[in-house]
């Protein structure tokens, strides 16, 4: 019996024309992903959007090896979550949009009670909600984040003191 | 006994000090409350995150997210065969035309000799008007079955 192939083969194979390498990475990840994604951006159809397009990008990308794939991953849904949520400034001047809401108002409100990452994190700007998810959920380098976002290391290294800052903050204020 | 910056703990926490600041760092935690206080207080925020559920993903969003992939997928493959083709056809059209222009020029010009024996108008050399009408005699004579013509080795 062969062994399943690594994270590392599927993704050198997804161009191949049976999708089969995509579709094993999607079961692996998918689920992951759009974890990340829902706390980066402000709604589930969104969520799936940023994933399919991530997944779509890495049809092009180039794996480097430095890191995990699923790191990897996440730093390319990062950026496509910023490239959306740009889109959505555009679309935002043009057309009031509040946050989606499902569900009855009980349902919404054990929803809301969840003490979830998004809801942690909802109150924070969308750049320092990145360089945390990237940070402490993907263990990522300074450097690494740098790469990945565009910007300076110092950049890097002062949204996150920040973010840390205004969510110990928040934290203490809700936990009172 | 100065106390360490906020860059020095949060560093510490990300794994990203040299070894030289780590210890540095480590050595002044062992004796300093308030900067081991602010250290835990950072680390308790990672680990919040950390410890978060991830937002739950809807039963139906995987295959909705595998299916558009599919097809997306699906769509820059024809895209990318569709240039391929076109890029194909290109190559095949110039090709041929380079081909038909290179045959054109190399066309086998008429020399003198036979010019002279068709009976054009040509400056013929003496030698040239005396091969053609050789040439044409021993036309008109009998068909000589593969023998070699006359005078010629």
């Amino acid at each position: 019996m062969t062994d399943p192939p690594t994270d590392d083969q599927l993704l050198r194979s997804l161009a191949g024309p049976d999708g089969r390498a995509m579709r094993s990475l999607i079961d692996r990840h998918g689920r992951y992903l759009y974890g990340v994604a829902r706390t980066l951006t402000r709604s589930e159809s969104e969520a799936e959007d940023v994933v399919q397009e991530t997944l779509l990008a890495l049809l092009d990308a180039r794996y480097d090896g430095r890191s995990s794939v699923r790191t990897y991953m996440v730093s390319i849904l990062v950026r496509q979550a910023a490239l959306m949520r740009r889109k959505r400034r555009g679309w935002l001047r043009i057309v009031s949009d509040p946050p989606e809401r499902t569900g009855n108002a009980d349902e919404q409100n054990a929803v809301d009670a969840r003490l979830d990452l998004a809801s942690l994190l909802d109150k924070l700007s969308p750049e320092h909600r990145e360089v945390l998810v990237m940070r402490e959920l993907e263990g990522m380098s300074y450097d690494q984040m740098a790469q990945a976002l565009g910007i300076a290391r110092g950049t890097v290294e002062s949204r996150l003191h920040r973010a840390r800052e205004q969510l110990s903050g928040l934290w203490k204020r809700d936990s009172i | 006994m100065n106390c360490l910056t906020d860059h020095d703990l949060h560093r510490l926490h990300d794994d990203e000090l040299s070894p030289a600041d780590r210890l540095r760092v480590a050595g002044h935690l062992a004796s300093c409350d308030a900067c081991a206080a602010r250290l835990h207080e950072i680390e308790s925020i990672g680990r919040l995150l950390r410890n978060a559920p991830l937002p739950e993903m809807a039963r139906d969003a995987m295959y909705r997210i595998q299916r558009n992939v599919a097809a997306m997928q699906e769509r820059s493959v024809r895209r990318l065969a569709g240039w391929m083709t076109a890029a194909a056809s290109v190559v095949l059209a110039v090709s041929l035309y380079v081909a038909t222009s290179s045959q054109a020029q190399a066309a086998p010009s008429v020399t003198d000799w036979e010019a002279a024996a068709i009976g054009v108008d040509v400056d013929a050399s003496t030698d040239d008007q005396a091969t053609a009408a050789w040439i044409v005699a021993d036309l008109l004579q009998a068909p000589n079955d593969g023998q070699p013509m006359r005078g010629q080795p």
